[in-house]
């Protein structure tokens, strides 16, 4: 089957700018998106894919794009979206459901599972918000904004979720 | 934003609470960043390379970085929605266009505003799209409505340049092909319901709710009610003036994650009817709510570990009990139609033991249900009616494993049709037990590591005239 390109209405030196502005995004957002995924789903696989359709999806609209923005807070949203949306509607039917691994080695991954079993115990946005706050660094009202919530929430669920951490 | 930051950040601000959470936060950050984008990058490099040798031959490097990301777009696309507004994704920015838009008169007999009639003759068609074109490879939705008439979402890159999506009509079963989308439309995803060939509804996860009454060739546009988003909602229409819709808060926060609304004007206003309360579900853990009215005030709504009904056009929802053991087995429903007062729906199970898909039924407007199918793996399954119901699952790679029922589930006949070698099943839909069209999409050839890059996936809408034993590509 020919893969089908889409038409690119684009010069050589736009696609140029283009591309290189898309990769720098891509190297300074990729980790808080993809932690941003990772907490929300708890699961490493389907982080990576959310992360990666995020970054689809800027490249996509790349023509539309102010690339002197942050393109950080839309690509969280973006990955909030598909992790809580129809992302999974892929997913919806029997037989359908990937068998996939992670790129993680024996010892990473048993790490991650130790890890995730303590991070189950938190809501997603609990995770979520930890995640963008005190790993990623973003400030509440950020987080917020990514999440679709308040900051009073946002600082609410990091502490609940420092509480549950601390006793996991 | 490197590692080191993100740990320096973490442990400025975990001064005050105990080690052991910031140890757990430090682990998690640490093992986290062993998702690099470098191997990603490589990998969409190497698909590209792999996926279209042509590129490999180009001296220019740019190009085969542009092209390898279009491709990852391109089965993205299909896959998983392209949508590429910055209002879908920016929550402030799509908060305040919904504002502004509620704002407007959506119905104005006096004057509408400019922007109500988007489409307003057909010598202004939303594309470039001639009719009678053809449907196309990239089809990711459909729905075949009866003998002649059926919509298709598809991109049309050679048309929308970009991959915009499209949404086609047919009034010849699939012969030929007519652009219907609104103008302005850009959602890969939207929520879609036709109830005959003139009267659909086309509902963008960001909003607004597109109607038409004349097999889409003019559009009019109603904005959601502020505080909800078309994600992950569903649509039923009992009449072209009457209909429900089930839609999502957009904020994590709401009180009332599921609101039922109801028009009696056909999408051009919403009145809040009530709230469905629905189990909180894991994101990724299986399909959204379904909802489906027998009559405008009979209604079910289908969703992760529960099943609603109403008795009164959506002001009050009771749980109904269904003859399987919820709980962890009971995952969700993939298919929820409604015949008069004959519903059925197929839900999946995934416990440990025995995950499989089956199907209930109802013959009192859902009040009742009864098993009338054993649990099996089935991929997919069409409900043609109140008592014609089919189910396909794959067998091997170039066959198709066909049960059919005629009675409600009383007899099951079974049979084995061919498909198009390496590709598989995506979606089905039937108007008979023996006329239905299918969707047949690529089989993925990555290999299974989560480091894949998404593969394309084209879509190929396929008919048949013989309870899918044997299909025909649609031109």
């Amino acid at each position: 089957m020919p893969i089908v390109v889409p038409a690119v209405p684009a010069t050589a030196a736009s696609m140029e700018s283009h591309k290189r502005a898309f990769e720098n995004a891509y190297t300074e957002c990729w980790m808080p998106v993809f932690r941003l995924a990772l907490a929300w789903t708890n699961d490493w696989p389907a982080a990576e894919e959310i992360a990666q359709e995020s970054f689809s999806r800027l490249w996509v609209r790349r023509s539309s794009v102010d690339w002197s923005e942050p393109m950080l807070p839309w690509l969280l949203t973006t990955a909030r979206h598909l992790a809580t949306d129809r992302f999974r509607r892929l997913r919806r039917l029997l037989g359908q459901l990937p068998a996939v691994e992670t790129t993680l080695d024996l010892d990473q991954h048993a790490r991650w599972l130790d890890i995730r079993a303590a991070f189950s115990r938190l809501s997603p946005l609990e995770r979520a918000a930890l995640a963008l706050t005190a790993v990623s660094g973003l400030d509440s009202e950020e987080a917020a904004t990514s999440l679709g919530t308040t900051s009073a929430a946002v600082r609410s669920a990091v502490f609940r979720a420092r509480r549950k951490l601390e006793d996991a | 934003m490197d590692d080191q930051s993100a740990g320096n950040r973490r442990n400025d601000r975990g001064g005050s609470v105990n080690d052991a959470a910031n140890r757990r936060i430090g682990e998690w950050a640490d093992l986290s960043a062993m998702s690099r984008p470098a191997a990603v990058n490589e990998e969409v490099r190497r698909a590209v390379l792999v996926a279209a040798p042509e590129r490999r031959r180009s001296r220019q490097p740019l190009a085969g970085l542009a092209a390898a990301v279009v491709v990852v777009l391109v089965a993205a696309g299909l896959g998983f929605g392209l949508a590429g507004r910055p209002s879908s994704v920016a929550p402030s920015a799509s908060s305040s266009a919904a504002a502004s838009e509620s704002e407007s008169p959506v119905v104005s007999p006096a004057g509408p505003p400019s922007n109500w009639w988007l489409s307003p003759s057909p010598s202004s068609a939303p594309s470039a799209l001639p009719s009678g074109a053809s449907v196309g490879d990239k089809v990711w939705q459909m729905r075949r409505l009866d003998a002649t008439n059926g919509w298709a979402l598809s991109e049309m890159p050679a048309v929308a340049g970009g991959g915009a999506p499209r949404l086609l009509l047919t009034n010849d079963a699939g012969t030929t092909w007519r652009d219907a989308t609104p103008a302005g439309e850009t959602d890969y995803q939207p929520t879609i319901e036709f109830i005959d060939a003139d009267h659909g509804w086309l509902l963008e996860t960001d909003g607004p709710l597109w109607r038409t009454a004349d097999g889409g060739r003019t559009w009019r546009k109603t904005a959601l009610p502020a505080g909800r988003t078309g994600m992950s909602a569903a649509m039923s229409f009992v009449s072209p003036s009457t209909g429900f819709l089930l839609l999502s808060a957009n904020s994590a926060k709401s009180p009332e994650p599921w609101v039922v609304y109801r028009t009696n004007d056909g999408g051009a206003s919403l009145q809040r009817a009530g709230t469905a309360t629905l189990p909180d579900q894991p994101p990724m853990s299986g399909p959204e709510p379904m909802m489906a009215f027998s009559d405008p005030l009979d209604g079910i709504v289908a969703g992760w570990q529960a099943v609603l009904r109403t008795q009164d056009g959506g002001a009050h929802w009771s749980t109904v009990s269904v003859p399987v053991s919820f709980g962890a087995r009971y995952s969700g429903v993939y298919q929820l139609r409604a015949f008069g007062p004959n519903v059925v729906l197929v839900a999946y199970l995934d416990g440990a033991t025995a995950p499989g898909a089956t199907t209930y039924a109802s013959g009192d407007a859902g009040r009742t249900w009864r098993s009338a199918a054993a649990i099996e793996i089935i991929d997919y399954s069409a409900i043609v009616d109140g008592q014609t119901w089919l189910q396909l699952g794959m067998h091997g790679t170039e066959s198709v494993h066909i049960r059919v029922t005629r009675d409600a589930g009383a007899t099951w006949t079974s049979s084995t049709g061919s498909r198009p070698a390496g590709r598989h099943v995506m979606a089905v839909s039937f108007v008979s037990a023996t006329d239905g069209w299918a969707i047949f999409q690529v089989d993925s050839t990555c290999p299974p590591t989560s480091m894949c890059p998404i593969q394309p996936e084209n879509g190929q809408l396929a008919q048949t005239h013989d309870g899918g034993v044997t299909w025909q590509v649609l031109p």
